[in-house]
């Protein structure tokens, strides 16, 4: 399995991973990452929030990584490039046995695939320290180089948590709730900062 | 509209500023919070502080109430990941008020278990869990049906690590106590969360008996068959049909914005064995179940997602 050496992640999808685990401070929460993979490096450019309820169900899940995939069909330029989770205690650093999987899972259709995992610990970010953990697919902490968002990203992250952005944003699990929520484009959240 | 989303946006046009919101709008909005058992520490904190600062008198015996819950939310800003805390820091500012806001409520009723239990919270924030354990187990040997501590213990062993031991001790309360819905639907989650499909299972079937009319229950069963009939796990007929007739039970329940059964019901179709006698009707139920998903987004006015799920359920079903 090729390791990926290098990610760079963008500030909008940086902001919606942490709001994701911000909206849910006390569940597990999980997400895709789309982007452009090319060569040894990822670029990730916006996340999908999936679930904050159970990761041991599949049906859902198996919707939700269809859905990805025509939506990135029709986008045109976007491919599913990554996973993110972040654990229900904050000092859990294993991606445990679901994610495992789901991260195998996108690697066996982008080998390139980012995994990322949120440090619960370190929910305050800095722009010198992320709170990201690159993972590989095992869940071994990887050699990848995850090129940080600037200071402006953490900035904006900090700006939407000021006016509770995190209450706006929705995952696909709110999304099944009410069809009127926009998991694809969390147009309600990136239109209020 | 729900008590909640209707005080909250009562507030809105204040700038949630709850000076500016006043006492009536700051109090509903608690109280709405406090019913519908939402977890909103975040409101909890400026709009309880700013009642209990300014208007402490005209809340009546409220108050009390209302110190617990401005308590409870302080502890969940207080506390402090396990990694972070070498012991010795000094208290934060949240943990110091909640201190003022326990001593006054324990002074206001020295016996009360209520008050006991949320000491043992206290110590939680603390990251002192054998003394919260402790002030736990005080409190069920004075009563053993004492649920609040209970389920303090089993979120305890959860916090810890322990879904294993926490699960043990939750299955000892059902078996006396086979009424407590909520108690199965959070002993399923723990099952789930260990990978144990076959207990979650039981769980459900409990939760069906208690509750028949729940199109929830059915709908989180046929999502535990179909996972465990998934192709991943090699693909059974017999449990990919039983989860078919679960999710059209829950479609039959809650027929409208029920897009989890239909999403159940499209991948059920999609897995069911081809060429047998029940075909031509798996069949017409897939494409029915695709026209009612797009008609759902053609209500929501989900124009992105109504071409998405088109492609989707169309290359599925094929």
């Amino acid at each position: 399995m090729s390791a990926t050496t290098s990610i760079e992640v963008q500030p909008e999808a940086y902001c919606l991973m942490f709001l994701h685990a911000c909206k849910y401070p006390a569940r597990a929460v999980n997400g895709l990452l789309l982007g452009t993979a090319a060569g040894d490096s990822v670029k990730v450019q916006k996340a999908l929030p999936l679930f904050h309820s159970s990761f041991a169900l599949s049906p859902m899940l198996e919707t939700a990584l269809m859905l990805a995939d025509e939506h990135c069909k029709s986008s045109g330029k976007l491919q599913v490039v990554g996973y993110y989770q972040a654990n229900e205690l904050c000092d859990d650093l294993e991606l445990g046995p679901f994610g495992k999987k789901i991260a195998q899972k996108i690697r066996s259709v982008c080998p390139l695939a980012a995994c990322l995992l949120i440090d619960g610990a370190r929910m305050q970010p800095t722009a010198r320290e992320p709170g990201l953990l690159p993972l590989d697919a095992d869940g071994k902490r990887s050699a990848a180089a995850l090129s940080l968002p600037d200071a402006a990203a953490v900035q904006r992250l900090d700006a939407y948590l000021q006016h509770g952005g995190q209450h706006l944003l929705v995952d696909f699990d709110a999304h099944l709730d009410d069809a009127t929520k926009d998991w694809l484009g969390n147009s309600a959240l990136l239109s209020s900062a | 509209m729900s008590a909640l989303a209707e005080a909250e946006a009562a507030c809105a046009p204040y700038g949630n500023e709850p000076s500016r919101c006043g006492f009536e709008l700051s109090r509903s909005l608690l109280l709405a919070v406090r019913e519908s058992r939402a977890h909103r520490p975040d409101l909890v904190l400026k709009f309880g502080q700013y009642l209990l600062r300014s208007h402490a008198g005209r809340l009546g015996a409220e108050v009390w109430a209302m110190y617990e819950q401005v308590y409870i939310a302080l502890l969940h800003y207080g506390r402090r990941p396990r990694a972070a805390g070498s012991g010795a820091e000094e208290p934060s500012e949240e943990m110091r008020l909640a201190s003022e806001y326990y001593s006054l409520l324990a002074a206001r009723f020295p016996d009360s278990m209520r008050v006991k239990r949320l000491e043992g919270m206290m110590w939680e924030a603390k990251g002192e869990y054998d003394m919260a354990m402790a002030d736990y187990d005080e409190i069920l040997e004075e009563e053993p049906n004492n649920l609040a501590a209970l389920k303090r213990q089993v979120a305890l062993l959860r916090a810890r690590g322990k879904p294993a031991e926490a699960a043990k001790r939750l299955a000892a309360h059902l078996e006396v106590v086979g009424s407590d819905a909520d108690g199965w639907l959070q002993l399923c989650d723990l099952y789930l969360s260990q990978a144990q499909y076959q207990r979650a299972k039981f769980c459900m079937e409990e939760l069906l008996l208690l509750n028949p009319m729940a199109y929830i229950h059915h709908l989180r069963y046929a999502e535990i068959l179909l996972t465990l009939g998934g192709i991943d796990k090699g693909g059974n007929a017999d449990l990919v049909r039983t989860a078919r007739k679960y999710f059209a039970h829950s479609l039959d329940l809650k027929p409208r914005g029920n897009l989890r059964a239909l999403y159940g019901l499209l991948l059920c179709c999609a897995a069911a064995p081809k060429g047998q006698k029940t075909a031509a009707e798996v069949e017409e139920l897939g494409a029915c179940a695709q026209k009612k998903l797009l008609e759902e987004y053609g209500e929501a006015k989900a124009t992105s997602m109504l071409d998405t799920v088109k492609a989707m359920s169309t290359a599925l079903l094929s």
